[in-house]
């Protein structure tokens, strides 16, 4: 936690390493992304406790930006985009950080809720989740957790500066494809079970529908995550093979510090070769100083090349603003044209398969459908000339031009250091000598090929050698053991849970199927529970009623009961447990189910 | 009168006069100027030290020791003598290799000038001769068995 402080006063909040993100707290978090830009709003300290409580949105929330043009030329309703409201039942813990409390948000067990809270949150934020945590369910639970292995405070774990920038090597090429392909997977996993659900709900008149609208959001939100990995893909600074692995367990090092200094080391370069303006502008002796540093700039030079052989120049983070439709900037439309043909692609391709259960989806005209993990979007790379001109640090100074070349000749003057409890240390003479050989091999080879082939690709694909040992990031294509699961999912696995309590709508059909006579009557014990406090029994008698009006049925029996308000579960889960209820003069399922819980 | 347009043709292209095949250009090099300065003006100066801050986040950072001095960097003031010079078509690796200087002591880092060690150049000529990629050789000899590089070895296998 000190770093992260630390880092606060020393650097501000210093972007991730792609497009941009934003986290901001407001007084109003419940308005919709515009009116918060316009309210203002404070920047979130980096820690994760902070960063999941907050609106991801922000002056350069280039990501959620990118999906919600995505969203209008894919043609989705504008209610795909408004702020959505997730309801979670939690318990009354209570956290400590940085001197304050903060409430947990955890998904507690249904019958052990005492509180009820609202994320609220657009399925747009959620495209810049990967820089803010390491997956859904670790959002769904309140960044609460460390997932990383090698790590383990919650706090400084979900630090971007600390720990998420070191294992960023899956917002590269071509490792952010096997994201993207798993995130997609699972959005059209889901979106499968949304359709399934829409046709078992088809005869009620209307009645279940916000149960498919929740169960199709839960569907983009998970395509939110995994067009995160594919806008990515498109920024200029990820058309290359980055060094690492989204996991610090494989990194080279005797212990987890050594594999953890290994990676931030990594990172440190990375980041300058991706474009270091998000970084080096927030340093306090910098300020006055233009980082128009190479590849998110705009650079003639710096161009990436399609599989097809189309060749195009491109921006990254900070930049987002200079290509169409922000802009009008014709050398920039190949890497327009094509992202937003492979987002809007995978975008639509969820929304359909899920039934288009918020209105008809109306693609803009022009839009060319594509596989969005195909090599068409995902086979693009940076060109060597644009990888030479990356090496550097590029810089206006009162207006001109000037750059740091970085040479071997500079490369092998740097001392790495890395942060200890004692504050930052230089690295021993042995790794020190290590990286300074490596490195320098790298920005040499990088200086001859691009002087070779200008336009090829090799030095992006990763053929002229390690990083401190680290390969270039194809040769790490494992997920890692934090990812959102596989479908189909197993009800006992911890981070399933987490995210089927927050999305308990869309998951009614698990419920519904996991939910028995002593699992209902356990909720209302719950509620009747003489120890809770008046938050506690009314909320308890919330979560009663919201599960056990999915099995009410307005009637006595199984011979008398009013058939046109059958319940949900008795239609996703033909045989689930029932309940009976009637009450002169009271009609409505909810209300029924409400006095049932809570008489 | 002659002699001095021979002269001035000369001065003017180079040794294209003296190139057994005009219809290539020339490839020999000129020497490289001397040890080039590495570019610190931008770069703030870490409080209480003499190193230069390049870049930084709270897990770790880039400094810069303008006073380091040894095989290593003796090695990057070489190689970049090089790749400076190269330019394919017209001056090749191996002419730019052999454009620096040869080191004159064991310990390179203590010359004045820019040098690459004969030996590095020796070995580079062979490798090419015996087919090896001009680039590869060249990654291969500075990079990856750096032997012929006085001082390198030695810092590497320091424990």
């Amino acid at each position: 936690m000190t770093r992260a402080l630390v880092l606060l006063v020393a650097l501000g909040a210093p972007g991730a390493w792609a497009w941009e993100s934003a986290c901001s707290s407001f007084s109003n978090p419940a308005q919709e992304p515009d009116a918060l830009k316009a309210s203002g709003g404070n920047a979130c300290q980096p820690n994760g406790l902070d960063t999941a409580r907050a609106r991801w949105v922000g002056r350069y929330d280039e990501h959620r930006v990118l999906w919600e043009v995505t969203r209008e030329k894919a043609g989705l309703p504008v209610a795909t985009s408004l702020t959505t409201p997730l309801q979670v039942f939690t318990s009354s813990q209570q956290l400590s950080v940085d001197g304050g409390v903060v409430s947990t948000l955890v998904p507690a067990a249904f019958e052990e809720a005492t509180r009820m809270r609202f994320r609220q949150v657009t399925a747009g934020e959620l495209a810049q989740l990967p820089d803010y945590s390491y997956a859904l369910w670790d959002w769904a639970s309140g960044h609460e957790t460390c997932p990383l292995a090698g790590a383990s405070d919650a706090t400084d774990c979900h630090d971007f500066a600390a720990h998420m920038g070191p294992v960023n090597s899956n917002h590269f090429v071509p490792q952010s494809r096997g994201f993207y392909v798993h995130y997609h997977a699972l959005a059209m996993g889901r979106a499968a079970e949304c359709a399934s659900m829409k046709a078992k709900v088809a005869g009620a008149g209307g009645r279940f529908d916000a149960f498919l609208r929740a169960c199709e959001w839960e569907a983009l939100a998970f395509e939110a995550v995994a067009q995160h990995f594919l806008q990515d893909a498109w920024s200029m600074g990820h058309m290359w093979q980055r060094w690492g692995s989204a996991s610090l367990t494989d990194f080279p090092g005797a212990d987890d510090e050594a594999r953890r200094d290994r990676a931030v080391l990594v990172a440190l370069v990375s980041g300058l070769l991706h474009g270091a303006r998000s970084v080096l502008q927030a340093v306090p002796a910098w300020t006055g100083f233009d980082f128009n540093d190479a590849m998110c700039a705009p650079w003639a030079d710096v161009r990436f090349k399609t599989p097809g052989g189309e060749v195009g120049n491109g921006l990254g983070d900070n930049y987002l603003q200079l290509i169409a439709p922000f802009s009008v900037n014709a050398p920039y439309d190949l890497q327009s044209q094509t992202f937003f043909s492979c987002a809007a692609s995978g975008m639509l391709e969820v929304y359909r398969a899920a039934g288009e259960n918020h209105g008809p989806a109306v693609p803009q005209a022009g839009l060319v459908s594509v596989d969005p993990s195909g090599p068409a979007c995902f086979g693009q790379r940076a060109t060597n000339e644009a990888m030479a001109r990356g090496a550097a640090i590029n810089l206006k100074v009162a207006g001109a031009q000037a750059a740091i070349p970085l040479n071997a000749a500079f490369v092998m003057k740097l001392v790495p250091q890395v942060a200890k409890s004692q504050g930052k240390v230089p690295v021993s003479d042995k790794v020190r000598t290590e990286f300074r050989l490596s490195l320098s091999r790298f920005v040499t080879m990088t200086r001859i090929r691009a002087k070779e082939e200008p336009e090829g690709t090799d030095v992006a694909d990763g053929q002229w050698g390690e990083l401190l040992g680290v390969k270039p990031n194809a040769q790490y294509t494992a997920l890692p053991s934090y990812v959102d699961p596989p479908l189909p999912w197993s009800a006992t696995e911890p981070q399933v849970r987490h995210l089927t309590r927050l999305f308990h709508r869309a998951h009614a059909t698990d419920w519904c199927q996991a939910m028995n006579d002593a699992s209902l009557r356990a909720l209302k014990d719950h509620a009747a529970d003489p120890l809770l406090d008046a938050e506690g029994r009314a909320v308890a008698c919330t979560v009663c009623a919201e599960l056990a009006v999915r099995h009410l049925r307005v009637g006595s029996s199984a011979a008398s009961y009013d058939t046109s308000k059958e319940p949900l579960c008795a239609l996703l889960a033909p045989g689930s447990t029932v309940i009976y209820r009637e009450e002169p003069g009271v009609t409505e399922p909810f209300a029924l189910a409400s006095r049932w819980c809570c008489p | 009168m002659h002699w001095r347009v021979v002269l001035l043709v000369l001065a003017l292209t180079g040794c294209e006069l003296i190139n057994p095949d005009p219809t290539k250009p020339s490839n020999k090099p000129p020497p490289p100027a001397t040890k080039p300065d590495i570019e610190i003006t931008w770069l703030p100066s870490l409080p209480g030290s003499t190193y230069k801050l390049v870049t930084e986040l709270s897990g770790g950072r880039l400094a810069l020791d303008p006073d380091t001095s040894d095989a290593l960097t003796a090695l990057g003031f070489c190689t970049d003598a090089v790749t400076t010079c190269y330019t394919p078509g017209t001056f090749e690796l191996e002419a730019c290799l052999e454009a620096v200087p040869d080191c004159a002591t064991e310990q390179p880092w203590t010359e004045e000038n820019v040098c690459c060690p004969a030996a590095c150049k020796t070995a580079f000529a062979a490798a090419v001769t015996g087919g090896e990629a001009p680039n590869r050789a060249f990654e291969r000899l500075f990079f990856i068995e750096p032997d012929c590089f006085p001082g390198v070895r030695a810092m590497l296998e320091a424990p």
